[in-house]
């Protein structure tokens, strides 16, 4: 009985899953980071947290 | 103290959080160039950890309302905290200290404080970065809440835009949600 040598199989590259936006694989509080990032925040006091 | 090979795991675990925080910030910029044209410059935003280098940027601040050396001793004392350092290009804009509980569930921001400069080049966007870092270190530790220890009355406000809400209890949190790295 001739012996079977499996083959794994070829991984197949996926264009889309390397071009897809970062947002995919973000949490939703990632998300809104980066969208309050893009927006910055008027008026950031400098201290924002600690008693100095 | 933890072993040696403990305390580099840990090391480990805040660098990659620093490195994530950068790479979605890069990666925002590119997503944002290839939109069109933007005001907006992220391309030069490093995370780094409060080092000799941080302290000494520090003492440049005009207006600085910490004495951050203290932090040296307490990341020797806590070795699992997370400090984080916001650099843009060679300017350090921001200083953060942030420390888990005993249980990792819990991780307090401790201090965090931004350069008091009018044309300072990350203004209005410090809070947001620290917490870019936080939020996936948090995920690394698998921590489930954010605390603000001490917040100011001026930054609540800026706070809740980023997702936090007073609990139960009284305290400013953020759920971490759980995700797979």
């Amino acid at each position: 009985m001739r012996k079977v040598i499996k083959k794994s199989p070829t991984k197949k590259r996926s264009s889309e899953t390397e071009n897809k936006p970062i947002a995919a694989e973000l949490s939703a509080n990632q998300r809104r980071f980066l969208q309050i990032l893009v927006e910055g925040i008027e008026g950031e006091p400098s201290l924002l947290a600690g008693r100095p | 103290m933890p072993r040696e090979r403990t305390h580099i795991r840990y090391q480990l675990y805040k660098s990659r959080a620093r490195n994530l925080a950068a790479t979605s910030a890069a990666q925002l910029q590119h997503e944002l160039e290839l939109a069109g044209p933007t005001s907006i410059d992220l391309s030069q935003v490093r995370f780094e950890a409060i080092n000799a280098q941080a302290l000494n940027a520090c003492e440049r601040w005009e207006y600085p309302n910490f004495s951050w050396d203290e932090v040296i001793g307490w990341k020797a004392k806590e070795p699992l905290s997370l400090d984080i350092a916001i650099w843009f290009d060679d300017e350090l804009c921001g200083l953060c200290f942030a420390n888990p509980n005993n249980s990792r569930q819990r991780i307090r921001i401790v201090r965090l404080e931004g350069r008091q400069r009018e044309a300072l080049p990350l203004k209005g966007r410090i809070a947001t970065l620290a917490m870019m870092a936080i939020d996936r270190y948090a995920q690394i530790l698998g921590s489930k809440y954010i605390e603000v220890q001490e917040p100011l009355e001026g930054a609540i406000s800026i706070y809740k835009r980023l997702g936090f809400a007073f609990d139960s209890e009284g305290r400013l949190v953020i759920a971490v949600e759980s995700l797979a790295l």
